[in-house]
């Protein structure tokens, strides 16, 4: 286990399912994570991301299916048997050992000689800069400190696979931003594939080579965070990632590469590419920083819609219009901070306009307030 | 609209616990609760049964036989239902004081104490550390009939006697004493895991200190209360240490009824049932209250 | 500039008193909590006159030098130490293998189990050692040291469950995850992780089951037979008139007890920065 490995080895989830009594937490669930990639599973609080990775950590077993590590069956091995471990979203650092003693445990437990526990530990501690803390406990620690040492805890064991539980939660913002930079700093050095969950999507597009976005025990994509960002394939997508507009509208026809769709108020145009579906009724969006009030600029105007400003939000970087459009639904424009004179103000009638390239279509059936969160929400 | 997905509770997350052996929790338990039935339940029984057997003579000396006399049980009722009244009467009066005397005590320790709190709480809990026998004998000595207190209190006119020993007075006085930090400990307990900023809450919305107290603070902590009355109650109706060394012969408990059936007079049918009556209408009484409290959950 | 206006010296006078009306009240509370403590103490250095030890005569350490003047009180107190080591251990391991169970697997019969756990702190001392008593007689067994420590170890069983369990149950479930994680089976983790973290709870248990033990005169009265404890011993000297020498005891009893609780406190405070 604390051996170091030499084959790539990718973790897999073949058709995993894992029920509670009635409650199907995971469903069905099929993912490859390559090795040494940096692997983000993102989404809302209870999509079962966090029991998902629970029995790669073999805290949980799975009610069907099995899991691969390269080619051998972990399924069924227990957490002690897996060369993976995890970073616990409340550290779980032991409060009756030392910082030294925590970090080595994982080596301790696995039989490694006094010598060669003490010049690992010291090495790890040296990387997180806290070799001047060793003999202090953790509740001495700041939740910094604290979050650093769970991470080389389960680093000095050098596992195939390192799982991370939302381990940024409880940190503050700025502390947040460093360990984000830190963490995949540490994980380009080291080399271990990283699967860290998390429910904030800039901390998974931030850090991520791979995200996969879960819903309801599903995952709804995956891919490249820009990949992902840029064509959604689900409603769900579209919203939790960013913000999108989005409406219902038919294909009437299609000019090339693109499609024409009818929407309530004109016609949107999508490229074909950029469409999951190419008849019938389907939904078209695009996202708000991809628009601009046509007065205030000189581009050709290709895809549009009206309507009439109902706020103007000044967030400093942008300025966020908020517009009750012609397709009988509230859309939003940010607006890079490039003039100020030509601002628009509330009550004016205006007409936003935005590249084709920059639809994307979905399919028909899609829920368009699927992914979006709302005040009345319950937390985690 | 995000689905309504029913969030997992915190208790889903059960440890992962060793799946082994399914029997392994009955084999830690065994053991205890084998010595509980055989020494607790057990002999509950024994009690029941000795508590129906008639005099095998004319003395209890003569032995006993078993038989089903329940007439052991309307006997003693009758006979004795000054000492049960009296027993409930004093155990209830000082359940009252402790609170009274506990409550302030505890919201002390729990709000006002800063880096004391550990220390008071040692503290409160200390006396216990001492024999129970000593320090009851100590409020002897505290009350006697030519010390201050009694000579103060006496020359207020207050007492009937002029003494507060070998009176109901200093019976209740000694039960309040020493089941106080039975009080204490569920009480501080209760106000602890208050959040201060409830409080502060409700100085905000115009309450006053003792508005407060009255609807924020003492209802939230009913459970404390209810545990100490409990802690306190059911000691000491069953109690007469206090009342043999700080009463007077007419200030017997049904406690001394039943230990002098037992070790001196050892009348053990009567004794027995005296012992259940005593028994069942603790449990009467506490059922009747948990419920009236609304806290079914005690542990 | 005018300065601030400062409130009349009586009303923050009064405003003082207010605040620190808990105060005083606590430390009024604690005064009476100690009072007989205080009287036992104080009449340990008594010499007195005849043989009841109620009114100040002189000081003296006699007493003190000469605890076992009368031999009976420092065999009671043998006794007593002998039962209560014998049932505090008996009670300790009982109860805490409950109160693992209780906390760490899953069963049928919980609330059964929990219920009778409750039972014996619900029922009055009386009952108990009655029923005792009942049962040794039926069953025609002596009575003498064994069966006290017999009702010892069964009611001291309640109080170390309720103790252990506090102390388990405030353990976060997490570490032990975490151990098995970093590749320490269900044993391992039990002997570094969950043991290390349950001991105080257990040593708690252990001082309250002996507390208790030694402590205890009703249930003991009803089942010991001709064996005397101390309790015993001072009940029986209360009629006659019960010689310094048991305040002596009580007051090492006392100051002995508080020592090792403040300790142990002090212990676990510097094992946190340590």
């Amino acid at each position: 286990m604390s051996d170091s490995y030499t084959e790539p080895e990718d973790l897999e989830l073949i058709r995993v399912s894992k029920r509670f009594g009635g409650f199907t937490a995971v469903d069905d669930l099929s993912l490859v994570v390559p090795s040494g990639s940096f692997f983000a599973l993102l989404g809302p609080s209870g999509c079962g991301k966090t029991t998902t990775l629970r029995m790669v950590a073999g805290l949980e077993q799975p009610t069907e299916g099995q899991i691969k590590l390269g080619s051998k069956d972990i399924t069924t091995l227990r957490p002690y048997k897996r060369p993976i471990n995890t970073v616990f979203q409340s550290y779980a650092l032991f409060p009756h050992l030392d910082v030294f003693e925590n970090v080595a445990f994982g080596l301790r437990r696995s039989g490694v000689k006094g010598k060669e526990v003490e010049s690992r530990v010291t090495e790890m501690l040296e990387l997180i800069e806290l070799s001047h803390l060793a003999s202090r406990k953790p509740g001495q620690l700041s939740g910094g400190q604290q979050q650093r040492v769970a991470v080389v805890r389960a680093l000095v064991n050098r596992p195939h696979v390192l799982l991370l539980d939302e381990p940024l939660g409880a940190l503050d913002l700025k502390l947040r931003r460093q360990m984000q930079i830190e963490l995949k700093r540490i994980q380009s050095e080291v080399g271990t594939t990283f699967v860290h969950v998390t429910h904030d999507q800039e901390e998974a597009m931030t850090m991520a080579d791979t995200i996969a976005i879960m819903n309801q025990g599903v995952i709804e994509q995956m891919g490249a965070p820009e990949e992902m960002y840029e064509l959604p394939k689900t409603a769900f997508v579209a919203n939790f990632l960013g913000q999108s507009n989005l409406v219902e509208g038919r294909v009437s026809s299609s000019e090339g590469d693109n499609l024409i769709v009818d929407v309530p108020g004109g016609q949107v145009r999508v490229m074909k590419s950029r469409a999951t579906d190419h008849t019938g009724s389907v939904v078209v969006g695009v996202r708000p920083e991809k628009m601009w009030v046509v007065a205030n600029s000189e581009h050709e105007v290709e895809n549009s819609v009206r309507g009439e400003v109902i706020d103007v939000s000044f967030t400093g970087v942008s300025i966020q219009y908020t517009i009750e459009s012609e397709w009988d639904r509230t859309i939003t424009c940010f607006e890079q901070n490039l003039d100020v004179e030509k601002r628009v103000v509330v009550g004016e009638k205006v007409r936003i306009a935005w590249e084709i390239d920059n639809t994307f279509g979905l399919d028909g059936g899609e829920d368009l307030e699927a992914g979006v969160e709302y005040l009345g929400d319950t937390e985690e | 609209m995000v689905a309504l997905i029913p969030q997992r509770q915190q208790a889903d997350y059960e440890p992962t616990i060793r799946r082994g052996n399914k029997l392994f929790p009955y084999l830690l338990l065994l053991p205890g609760l084998a010595w509980l039935g055989v020494f607790f339940i057990t002999p509950l029984f024994s009690l029941l049964s000795t508590s129906l057997m008639k005099w095998a003579g004319s003395t209890p000396d003569d032995g006993f036989l078993p038989a089903f006399e329940i007439s052991n049980y309307t006997e003693s009722f009758t006979l004795y239902s000054e000492q049960y009244l009296r027993s409930f009467v004093f155990a209830g009066l000082a359940t009252i004081f402790a609170l009274l005397i506990a409550y302030p005590l505890a919201y002390f320790i729990a709000f006002k104490s800063g880096k004391f709190k550990n220390l008071l709480l040692v503290l409160v809990v200390a006396p216990f550390f001492a024999s129970f026998l000593i320090r009851t004998y100590a409020w002897r000595t505290i009350l006697a009939d030519d010390g201050a207190i009694n000579t103060f209190v006496a020359g207020l006119g207050l007492l009937p006697d002029d003494r507060i020993l070998a009176t109901p007075i200093a019976v209740v006085a000694g039960l309040t004493y020493n089941f106080l930090p039975f009080m204490t400990l569920p009480l501080y307990a209760a106000l602890d895991r208050l959040d201060p900023r409830l409080i502060e809450a409700s100085k905000d919305l115009y309450a006053n200190p003792i508005q407060g107290l009255l609807r924020v603070t003492f209802p939230l902590s009913l459970p404390g209360v209810v545990a100490g009355t409990l802690l306190t109650f059911i000691p000491a109706a069953g109690d007469y240490i206090n009342a043999q060394l700080l009463g007077g012969p007419r200030d017997k408990m049904i406690g001394n009824v039943i230990q002098s059936q037992f070790i001196t007079i050892r009348d053990y049918p009567t004794a027995a049932a005296l012992s259940f009556v005593l028994l069942l209408s603790i449990l009467i009484l506490v059922t009747i209250y948990v419920r009236r409290a609304g806290t079914e959950e005690l542990l | 500039m005018s300065s601030p206006v400062r409130p009349a010296l009586s009303s923050r006078a009064t405003l003082w008193i207010r605040e620190h009306l808990v105060v005083f009240y606590g430390i009024a509370a604690l005064m009476y909590l100690f009072a007989p403590i205080a009287v036992v103490t104080i009449f340990s250095f008594n010499k007195p006159e005849g043989r009841a030890n109620s009114t100040w005569n002189e000081f003296s350490l006699e007493a003190w030098l000469n605890i076992c003047k009368d031999p009976t009180i420092c065999s009671a107190v043998e006794v007593s130490i002998q039962i209560a080591l014998i049932a505090t251990i008996g009670g300790t391991i009982l109860g805490s293998l409950i109160a693992f169970a209780l906390v760490r697997h899953r069963f049928l019969g919980r609330s059964s189990t929990n219920l009778l756990i409750f039972l014996p702190m619900a029922t009055p001392e009386v009952v108990l050692g009655a029923s005792l008593l009942a049962l040794f007689l039926n069953l025609g067994l002596v009575l003498g040291p064994t069966t006290v420590i017999i009702a010892h170890i069964m009611f001291c069983i309640s109080f170390v469950v309720v103790t252990v369990k506090a102390r388990l149950q405030g353990m976060d479930p997490r570490l032990e995850e975490a151990a098995q994680d970093l590749y320490a089976n269900e044993r391992s983790t039990f002997r570094y992780v969950t043991l290390p973290l349950a001991l105080p709870g257990i040593a708690a248990a252990a001082l309250l089951s002996f507390s208790l033990s030694f402590d205890d005169y009703i249930i003991t009265n009803f089942n010991s037979g001709t064996t005397v404890t101390f309790p015993m011993y001072v009940w029986g000297a209360a009629q006659r008139g019960i010689p310094p020498q048991v305040n002596v005891i009580g007051t090492i009893l006392f100051f002995g007890s508080l020592a090792i609780v403040l300790v142990s406190q002090l212990v676990g405070k510097a094992r946190q920065k340590r």
